[in-house]
Formats: structure tokens, sequence, C-alpha cells
């Protein structure tokens, strides 16, 4: 499933995926693949993209949908 | 997101990053095995390829298809890029240079074993040492500048195509 909420924050912050991953320290294609939801990042990670949006992990991470 | 809010069947992540740590200890232990293996037969039986034919095939086979993977996966197009971000020298004029200082270094090797073996005098040395050194860079410049860049710019290559796919999908 797609990280809608992930994209959604990077545009935000004037972002481009290739920024967000100089900033956390991966490749752009690992940014690329957690957005499309093709890749489970490790807890460590999503903190840092977080931090790096200034957001939450459940304002990223988490899918008010399914819970419901 | 599926993977922080649905309940599924998840396997241990922990045991399996132990595993995958194990599998890599491995891999270093079969290598240095192949390269002990190799300087002992080298030091008991004296310098002869044949003697050493399986030690070479997994120490290269197991290279050669690591780069195919990490080409096919994407990830060594990504590997070169996290590189890139922190070295000065980009990966690929380093496999250049990795190229050419093997070339030039075999290449010495050669001029100067032909000079003391077959030198007679110090000018008859000399021109031994030229000619050999001239003809060895002329062989083996070439063959390792393609076995190194050649090879890394086309997998670097095959993996940013695949990358891009992974991508678009």
């Amino acid at each position: 499933m797609k990280n809608i909420k992930l994209k959604v924050a990077r545009v935000a912050k004037d972002l481009s995926q290739d920024d967000l991953a100089k900033i956390v320290g991966v490749s752009r294609q690992t940014i690329g693949l957690i957005e499309q939801g093709k890749y489970n990042p490790s807890l460590n990670l999503c903190v840092e993209i977080c931090k790096a949006l200034s957001k939450t992990l459940d304002d990223l991470f988490w899918e008010e949908d399914e819970e419901e | 997101m599926k993977w922080l809010s649905k309940r599924q069947k998840i396997a241990d992540e922990r045991i399996i990053n132990m595993q995958n740590k194990i599998y890599k200890e491995i891999y270093m232990i079969v290598m240095v095995l192949c390269l002990i293996s190799v300087a002992m037969k080298y030091y008991l039986y004296g310098i002869d390829v044949k003697l050493v034919t399986t030690e070479l095939v997994i120490l290269f086979a197991s290279g050669i298809y690591y780069t195919v993977r990490a080409a096919s996966l994407g990830i060594f197009s990504d590997e070169v890029e996290l590189h890139d971000r922190n070295s000065k020298v980009p990966m690929s004029s380093k496999n250049v240079y990795i190229g050419l200082g093997l070339g030039v270094f075999i290449g010495l090797f050669f001029g100067i074993r032909s000079a003391i073996i077959y030198g007679n005098g110090l000018f008859n040395s000399l021109v031994y040492f030229v000619i050999v050194f001239i003809a060895s860079l002329m062989i083996y410049l070439p063959f390792f500048l393609v076995l190194f860049a050649g090879s890394f710019s086309v997998a670097a290559k095959a993996s940013k195509k695949a990358s891009e796919q992974d991508l678009d999908e």
C-alpha cells in the first residue's frame, strides 16, 4: 500500500526524494520504495524520516482506516 | 501502514537479522580459508594455477554472483550513490584508477622480472625492462580497465535500469 502521507509530508517540506534521502542517509530509491509501500523500513529509519520531516510516527506510518 | 497497523503474520526480525549476520561471517570465513589454502598450496607445491582452481572458482564466482545479483536487484547503483555522496572520489573514477594501477603494477613486475632474469649488463637490462614493460602495458592495461571500469559501468547501468523499473511499477 502506498504511503501517501509520507509523500505529502515530504512535498510540504519542499523536499525531493533525493533531498530527503540525503538528510536521512539512504539512497533515493529507498525513499521511493517506502513511498510506494514496496519496502518496509526499520523503526530506526522510520524515526529518522519523521525527524527529517518534523512529524511523528503516527503522522506518517499509522493507517487510521485499517484500525477502524 | 500495513507493517505497523495491521496484525499480520510476521517473522521474527531479530532472529532473521542474526542469521544473516552469521551467514555473512560464514562467507568471510570461506573467503579467508580459500586465501589461506591458495597461499599454503603455493608455498608447499609451488606456483601452479591448476592446484588452486577450486579456490579461485569459489573466490571469483561469489564476487561475480554478488555483482550480478546486486545489479539485477537495483542496489548496486544505490551503493554507488551512497558512496559518491560521502566520498570525494566517485566510485567510477576509483575503478579506473584501480584498473590503471594494476596494469602499471603488472607491467612493472614483468619488466623488472625480465630485466633481472634475461638482462646482461645495465643497458641490456634497461632495454629488456622497457620492451617488456611497454608490451605488458599494452596487454594488461586495457584488460584491467575493461575488467574494472567496464564491468562497473555495465553493472551500474543495469542496476540503475532495474532500480528505475522498480520505482515505475
